[in-house]
């Protein structure tokens, strides 16, 4: 289910000219280890989903510094210089114009401040599209420190499949009732309208 | 069992139409249904206070049922169609509809507006918790209207403890029943369709743009019903008014008197309103008419005399100004507590006559705030009624009362701690304003009509009255809808599926759910739990701990209460947080003596939440049993259950008489709500200390206590450091608010309390920054 980041299935020629110096880092000792003091990899993610579900993108964040990593504050574009954060970040299809937390959709990695030495491995998900295809969604991984943010960019494959019983069945009942609705509300102003109209009282 | 719920429909329609002798068909619908809510809810709250509720059910369904035999030998009422013009019908036909499934639709999605605390009360109702109490705050009871969840939880008996289910249902009935009531009873009493069709059209989708639009989208919470009522009971107060018979002088008055159970500060308007009308309309006709008084003065005294006794805010109230019964509520709490304990105290008149703002700012009754907070009709609220009264309309009269004494209400009486509630009011204010509105509209159109047709000017500047005030409300609910055929996956119907997916997957994991059901399954009703699971805010985090209070029977403890350093109270202003002090400080640490003082039994534990060394030390932990442990592959998430089971403990031996503390280690700034460990040096003279004491310590800003009821207490293993001095770790949670604050240490042995003695001073007290 879990399929490595560097073994997509057909990627898009913009995206494979990203994934390959992306994955060689990758390859490297060590993973893709930055000068910092913080680092998240991307370890894998899933290749396909379920529609109007989740996908899961694995990713570990390390903490080589002396100072607890926190989760950035994904309401500006700002971190502090003293505490280094982390944060992820998506956008289905289309390439946000600039790479700022107003432009994708933020995701929480870490619950909890990870403290110096500390290596922490987790799962963030990203919602499906509601419809069966292939799609692309590029996902970013945020890194604060010194005041900067990081954003390094990861052009995924997906490939959407139908969606899950449960879900087909909820949209089933939703329909049927929004059905009740429509038709509820015509059958009375046809009863209305073709009962013959006496005198109005006042 | 569920066809059982036809008992009370049963006794609602007989009652409108043998006791009521309600002849159309259009308007009885609505009133016996709303009715049969009615006596349901005043017979099972009736028992509740004896019995559990499946009993209270099956015991008020057999009471109902009995009345209704007796009520069967009562002469039946001819039943009659009310013509409607196409054109109405229509209206009231979509109206009726749309506001009805708009709701069903918003609650499938969203469940409700404030889940917390209504969504685990109506739970703990039906595990038998009784009178109910704050979810977040266990140890506080909730005495504010209850009647709504009770009246849920009661009927969800009958639907295998349903609740949600029984609750979405409910509320979209309740809407539509709403449309039919304020239509039908105010075109009779108006005797205008154009009035009384204007009237609920912007009652419903026209009141205002600001928090609400209107009835339309004031479903949520105890809306609902507080309005279905409202209006109910203003009809029957019209009955029992022109009838001359004991029925419905006694419907009225046990419908008034359940009403104070469902929403205190309406019933109180309305007490005022009923007792007042009688009196404006023997002003008008210049005719003394007794039984006016007489019936009003009945109604009022039955119901209030019913209210001090059936449970809830008024009946507190009574207990301890007439019984000299002390409650929990006797001593007036600080303002912050009294918001967790819905502790209202009542000072009239107030100081300075002004409105306190959602914000929490004062305004004045003629500042354009007003124009915001109580609607665009609100000005025109005196004028309309003085219309009203002048054409002899008493039903806009009655309204247009309704409305200027919900402005009054909040303006002249101080409600302390709940004086930012008056949104509340305001929004009563401003559907009353809208059906008066609309009804002085419709009679200046009936007097333009005269035998004819509205003019075309005047039918054009109606509708461009609407358009402006209706179309954003409009757009808002035909987006519903789109929405509805757009992401019909997003709709819940069942309840377990909703929890923790849709709009609440991202504050929680379907995990937590799960663990929580498998718990439900070992807790006893009412214990308690801790859980690492919180975010930031408490209004996210209030939703999943009362999820996992509802499917795990369990209250969610744990939770602080931000003293507020300015004394103002609104409400928009937060005043609980997700993690209390002692909370905070025991998952940084996962020292159990913390939790000595908090009667936890359950811990839920995310280990990706706490750091490694304090989950192996809870794995490790005597005094914790592992009870389910819960994981998923996928996600990498995985959730464990404790049962906590406390050694009894001995308290450490008292210290030795001329101990002091000779330094604290506070960090120079603090973050506001974060944990550290602040090194403590004692110097311990003569007499024997064996190395361990247990420490508490005491924030205050001024005079205000800022951690009370809250104090983290743990003991602490000093080590010796030289000739007398003794060092350990104090666990420092910094207060929630940047600020300069003191704090003062004390001890805990054998003894109770000690204030630490400082170096050379009487008392160990530090200045602390948190910034």
């Amino acid at each position: 289910m879990i399929r490595p980041m560097w073994a997509p299935r057909s990627e898009p020629s913009r995206a494979r000219v990203l994934v390959l110096p992306l994955a060689l880092v990758l390859l490297l000792p060590g993973g893709l280890a930055f000068a910092g003091e913080v680092e998240m990899t991307m370890i894998s993610h899933e290749g396909e989903a379920a529609a109007a579900g989740v996908f899961y993108v694995r990713v570990r964040v390390a903490n080589h510094g002396s100072v607890p990593v926190r989760p950035c504050d994904t309401s500006v574009d700002e971190v502090s210089e003293q505490e280094p954060c982390v944060a992820m970040a998506y956008r289905k299809d289309k390439r946000p114009p600039r790479l700022s937390f107003h432009r994708v959709e933020a995701l929480q990695v870490i619950q909890r401040p990870i403290l110096p030495g500390e290596i922490v491995e987790t799962s963030v998900e990203i919602p499906t599209s509601r419809s069966r295809g292939k799609y692309l969604v590029y996902v970013y991984l945020v890194t604060g420190e010194g005041g900067k943010l990081l954003w390094q960019e990861f052009p995924l494959n997906l490939d959407i499949r139908g969606p899950a019983p449960d879900v087909t069945r909820r949209i089933l009942v939703t329909r049927s009732l929004l059905a009740l609705y429509v038709l509820g509300t015509v059958g009375m102003i046809w009863w209305v309208c073709r009962t013959p109209r006496v005198r109005r009282t006042r | 069992m569920f066809t059982l719920v036809g008992i009370p429909f049963a006794l609602g329609y007989l009652v409108a139409t043998r006791v009521l002798r309600e002849r159309q068909w259009q308007l009885c619908l609505p009133v016996a249904y709303a009715l049969a809510l009615t006596f349901f809810l005043c017979s099972v709250n009736a028992f509740f206070h004896f019995f559990s509720l499946k009993q209270s059910v099956w015991m008020a369904l057999g009471l109902i049922a009995l009345v209704s035999l007796g009520l069967l030998r009562l002469k039946p009422g001819h039943c009659s169609t009310l013509r409607l013009g196409k054109f109405e019908a229509t209206v009231i036909i979509v109206l009726a509809m749309t506001a009805s499934f708009y709701a069903l639709f918003w609650q499938m999605k969203y469940s409700d507006d404030d889940f917390f605390p209504h969504a685990p009360i109506m739970a703990f109702f039906l595990y038998d918790i009784f009178p109910p109490r704050n979810p977040l705050y266990p140890e506080f009871s909730l005495l504010g209207h209850y009647g709504r969840d009770l009246t849920i939880s009661a009927l969800s008996v009958l639907f295998r403890d349903h609740f949600f289910e029984v609750q979405y249902i409910v509320t979209a009935l309740n809407q539509a029943a709403l449309v039919c009531i304020i239509y039908f009873v105010s075109r009779r009493y108006l005797r205008s369709s154009r009035a009384a069709l204007l009237g609920v059209v912007l009652a419903f989708i026209g009141t205002m743009e600001h928090l609400r639009y209107g009835l339309i989208d004031t479903f949520t919470n105890n809306n609902s019903f507080a309005y279905l009522f409202l209006f109910l009971n203003m009809y029957l107060y019209f009955v029992a008014l022109t009838r001359r018979d004991v029925g419905s002088k006694l419907v009225s008055a046990v419908s008034l008197g359940t009403y104070a159970i469902v929403y205190e500060t309406h019933y109180g308007v309305l007490l005022i309103a009923f007792a007042t009308l009688p009196f404006i309309v023997l002003a008008r006709r210049r005719r003394w008419r007794p039984r006016y008084i007489g019936v009003a003065a009945f109604v009022v005294l039955a119901s209030l005399a019913m209210a001090m006794v059936q449970g809830g805010t008024l009946s507190e109230v009574a207990k301890q100004h007439l019984a000299g019964v002390v409650g929990p509520t006797a001593v007036a709490p600080a303002g912050d507590v009294a918001l967790a304990q819905q502790h209202v105290s009542v000072r009239f008149p107030k100081s300075r006559i002004a409105i306190m703002s959602w914000e929490g700012t004062e305004y004045s009754i003629f500042s354009s705030k007003l124009v915001q907070e109580a609607g665009r009709f609100a000005p025109f609220l005196p004028l309309a009624t003085l219309l009203m009264f002048v054409v002899h309309w008493y039903w806009g009269v009655l309204v247009g009362m309704v409305g200027m004494l919900a402005i009054a209400v909040p303006a002249s009486v101080d409600f302390g701690a709940f004086n930012g509630e008056s949104f509340r009011f305001m929004f009563l204010a401003g559907v009353a304003a809208s059906v008066a509105f609309g009804a002085v509209v419709g009679l200046g159109l009936d007097r333009l009509a005269g035998r004819g047709r509205v003019p075309l000017w005047a039918t054009a500047a109606v509708a461009g009255l609407l358009a402006l005030t209706c179309s954003h409300s409009t757009q808002v609910v035909l987006r519903r809808f789109q929405d509805v055929a757009k992401r019909g996956a997003e709709y819940f119907w069942s309840a377990e599926e909703w929890a923790c997916n849709g709009n609440t997957r991202n504050l929680c994991d379907p995990l937590d759910v799960k663990a929580a059901i498998k718990l439900g399954s070992q807790s006893k009703p009412g214990e308690r739990l801790l859980t690492n699971i919180y975010l930031e805010e408490i209004s996210p985090t209030s939703v999943v701990h009362s999820i996992v209070s509802i499917f795990s029977r369990t209250f969610v403890d744990g939770h602080g209460i931000r003293i507020s350093k300015d004394r103002v109270f609104a409400m928009s202003k937060e005043y609980r947080s997700p993690a209390g002090f002692r909370t905070t400080a025991f998952w940084n640490t996962g020292d159990m003596s913390i939790l000595r003082g908090m009667k936890v039994n359950y811990l839920l534990v995310d280990p990706a939440r706490v750091s490694a060394k304090v989950y192996e030390r809870l794995r490790q932990e005597p005094q914790l049993e592992l009870l389910d442990r819960e994981s998923d592959p996928r996600s990498l998430q995985m959730r464990e259950v404790y049962r906590v089971r406390l050694d009894a403990q001995s308290p450490p031996h008292p210290l030795p008489p001329d101990t002091e503390v000779v330094g604290a280690d506070f960090p120079s700034v603090m973050r506001p709500g974060c944990f550290y460990e602040v090194p403590i040096v004692l110097r311990v003279g003569g007499g024997s200390f064996e190395g361990q004491i247990e420490v508490g310590y005491r924030i205050f800003f001024g005079d205000l206590e800022m951690n009370a009821g809250d104090e983290v207490r743990h003991l602490v293993r000093m080590e010796r450091i030289g000739a007398g001095n003794w060092a350990g770790k104090l666990f420092f949670v910094a207060p929630y608010d940047g600020g300069q604050y003191a704090v003062e240490l004390y001890s805990v042995d054998a003894g109770g309390e000690r204030v630490l003695r400082g170096r050379s001073e009487p008392r160990a007290r530090y200045r602390i920054e948190v910034g």
